[in-house]
C-alpha cells in the first residue's frame, strides 16, 4: 500500500525538473536529487545492453548529461523515467553500432554459450543471495545474443512499448513481439538451468 | 545450446484475437539495479560543468570576432568621415 504522505513519483519528478530548470547555472543539486532515483537502474540497463562492465558507468553518465542539457525540451508528455530510458536506449544502441563498426562484428552475432560458467556459490546470507541472483541474471543476459537480449531489456527493464522497440531496432512490430517472446523463453530456460547448477554445487 | 538458427525476424502467423503477444515479463529484470561507484555523481557533475564551460567558450568564440569586426568597421567609418571633413575644409 503506497504511503499517502508521499507524492506520486511523477509529481516528485516534475517538481524536481522545475527546480533544476530554475536553478542558477552550476547549481546541480535538484538535478542530482532527480537522477539519484534512477542512476542504479540506468546503470544496470547500460551494463546489460552493452555487456561491458568497464564502459557502463561512462555511458550512464553520458545519458544523464544528455538529460541535463535536454531538460528544457522535456515537455512532460511522457513520464521523466520513460523519457530518460529512451535517451538511454538510443545512446547505448549508438554505442553498440560504433563498436560494431570498429570490430567488424555485427551486434546481432550470438554470444558464446557461457552457461557452463554460471557457477554461483550457494549461501544462506541474504545479501550474498541477492548478489548471487544479480550475478546469475547478468550471466544469463550476457550469454544471450543481442537480437534477443536488447528487445528483452527494452521491454522488461525499460518498459518501452512494442512500437518504440520496433522503431529503435529498425524492425517490424511483429518481429519485435516475436523476439521478445523468444527472448523471455530463452531467458527462463537459461535462468532455470543456472539455478540447477547452483543447487548441484551445494 | 545457443543454437538460435531460426530467423528471429520471421513473421509469425497472423495474430489471433486477444493475442497480446509475448507471455509474462521477466520479474527479475523489472527490479534489476546495479550499484554505482562512490564517485559516480562527482564525475557526472564534472562532465556537466565541463560541457557548460565548452559551450560558453564556443558561443563567445563566435560572438567575439563579430564584435571586433563591427568595432573595426565603426573605426574605419570614423576615420573616413574625419578625412572627408578635413579635405572639405581645406578647399
Amino acid at each position: 500500500m503506497p504511503d499517502e504522505t508521499e507524492a506520486p513519483i511523477e509529481d516528485r519528478d516534475l517538481a524536481l525538473i522545475e527546480e533544476a530548470r530554475n536553478a542558477p547555472e552550476g547549481d546541480l543539486r535538484a538535478f542530482e536529487r532527480l537522477i539519484q532515483q534512477y542512476q542504479k537502474r540506468i546503470l544496470a540497463d547500460c551494463r546489460h545492453m552493452t555487456r561491458d562492465e568497464g564502459i557502463s558507468e561512462d555511458l550512464a553518465q553520458e545519458v544523464f548529461v544528455k538529460a541535463y542539457f535536454g531538460l528544457s525540451r522535456f515537455e512532460g508528455r511522457s513520464s521523466f523515467r520513460h523519457w530518460l530510458q529512451r535517451i538511454k536506449v538510443h545512446h547505448c544502441l549508438n554505442y553498440l553500432k560504433k563498436q560494431e563498426g570498429k570490430r567488424g562484428v555485427a551486434i546481432d552475432e550470438g554470444a558464446e554459450e557461457t552457461h557452463g560458467e554460471l557457477r554461483v556459490a550457494p549461501t544462506a546470507d541474504r545479501n550474498l543471495e541477492s548478489m548471487n541472483q544479480r550475478l546469475r541474471i547478468s550471466g544469463v543476459l550476457d550469454s544471450m545474443p543481442a537480437t534477443l537480449r536488447l528487445p528483452l531489456i527494452m521491454r522488461d527493464m525499460d518498459e518501452l512499448s512494442y512500437e518504440d522497440i520496433a522503431s529503435a531496432l529498425g524492425i517490424g512490430l511483429s518481429a519485435a513481439k516475436m523476439r521478445i517472446k523468444r527472448a523471455r523463453e530463452e531467458f527462463r530456460r537459461r535462468y532455470e538451468g543456472a539455478a540447477v547448477m547452483v543447487k548441484g554445487h551445494g | 545450446m545457443n543454437d538460435d538458427k531460426s530467423d528471429p525476424d520471421a513473421i509469425p502467423p497472423a495474430d489471433e484475437p486477444g493475442d497480446e503477444g509475448p507471455d509474462e515479463p521477466i520479474r527479475e529484470l523489472m527490479e534489476l539495479e546495479h550499484e554505482t561507484s562512490p564517485g559516480f555523481l562527482a564525475r557526472l557533475r564534472g562532465k556537466i560543468h565541463r560541457r557548460s564551460a565548452v559551450s560558453h567558450v564556443a558561443t563567445f568564440s563566435w560572438y567575439l570576432p563579430k564584435v571586433i569586426l563591427i568595432e573595426l568597421a565603426g573605426m574605419l567609418g570614423h576615420i573616413v568621415n574625419v578625412l572627408g571633413t578635413r579635405k572639405g575644409s581645406e578647399r
